[in-house]
């Protein structure tokens, strides 16, 4: 397993965004990946350092897809995700989401993404439990410890309620 | 249903670099990439697949690194085909027009061939026996 240097340089992306914070979510946190790659085609997990990323970290999560790649474990689950979603799903399979989640419309494409072994950004509208129709924007970034093998997904995900529409 | 994808050329070839269903933020990123000049080539390509029919057509909406992609245009872009993408998918190949397989001429000529020994043949023997008749009877 390789580490990152701490001198290597990192573009984050802050300026220039579309609008939208949902929109800023997902391309800083793909920004903040591609200067883990590294000339490698997908980063390992341990170059990812929390606090390059503090203030996305409560909207991320890390998938594990070594045991199981059709039905991945949570190892990191953010804290805005998990208010959301009523509970920490740290140690569950995607499986045992809770429906109507963020989280489950964040992760229901990550076979996809095992599959086309590139990163993926989905948005869309979605229906909270308690009724409340919801637009939000994820992206699924692939992992590897060995540059070849996908070992795990970073993930992120953040929505915003539809008032009055 | 849209898709936008980002292609990087890498390693002499187009690969797949990320995908979005959002075409802005496609758009986004691909300027971005473009402008970091860490590729000879990107562009977006967006697919739409047609659920009633089942079809997906795709076209390019951004191309960056212009002077690399003209580069690349000879080994990577392929004539328009008009064979049918199923027969495409196959690897199939339709034999020129005129119904004529590219080895039909190869044989034909074989032939040809063929028939100029046995003419050649037959009128060496014919010339054979006739003078071994002439000779016969002028020596008798």
């Amino acid at each position: 397993m390789r580490t990152i240097p701490d001198d290597m340089p990192r573009e984050i992306v802050t300026v220039g965004l579309p609008s939208g914070s949902e929109r800023r979510l997902v391309l800083r946190l793909l920004a903040y990946w591609r200067s883990l790659q590294e000339g490698e085609e997908f980063p390992p997990r341990s170059a990812i350092n929390v606090t390059d990323i503090a203030d996305l970290w409560k909207d991320a999560f890390i998938l594990d897809t070594r045991e199981s790649p059709d039905d991945p474990v949570f190892r990191f689950f953010g804290d805005a995700l998990s208010h959301r979603c009523g509970e920490t799903l740290i140690g569950r399979h995607i499986s045992e989401v809770p429906p109507n989640c963020l989280a489950s419309v964040a992760v229901e494409y990550a076979g996809v993404v095992l599959e086309r072994r590139a990163p993926m950004s989905r948005g869309g509208e979605f229906t909270e439990a308690d009724g409340i129709r919801t637009l939000y924007r994820s992206i699924l970034l692939p992992l590897s410890d060995d540059g070849e093998t996908i070992t795990g997904i970073l993930g992120a995900a953040n929505c915003r309620e539809l008032v009055g529409d | 249903m849209k898709a936008f994808e980002i292609h990087t050329f890498r390693g002499g070839k187009w690969k797949i670099d990320s995908v979005f269903d959002d075409r802005d933020l496609a758009l986004f990123e691909a300027r971005r990439m473009d402008s970091s000049n860490r590729f000879p080539g990107v562009r977006v390509v967006e697919e739409i697949f047609d659920e009633a029919s089942s079809q997906t057509t795709s076209r390019t909406i951004f191309r960056g690194g212009s002077g690399a992609e003209q580069q690349m245009q000879p080994q990577n872009k392929q004539a328009p085909s008009r064979m049918p993408a199923k027969q495409r998918a196959a690897g199939e190949e339709r034999a020129p027009k005129g119904g004529k397989r590219p080895g039909a001429k190869k044989n034909s000529t074989f032939s040809g061939v063929l028939l100029m020994f046995l003419a050649v043949g037959v009128l060496g023997f014919a010339a054979m026996f006739g003078l071994q008749y002439f000779a016969g009877i002028h020596l008798n």
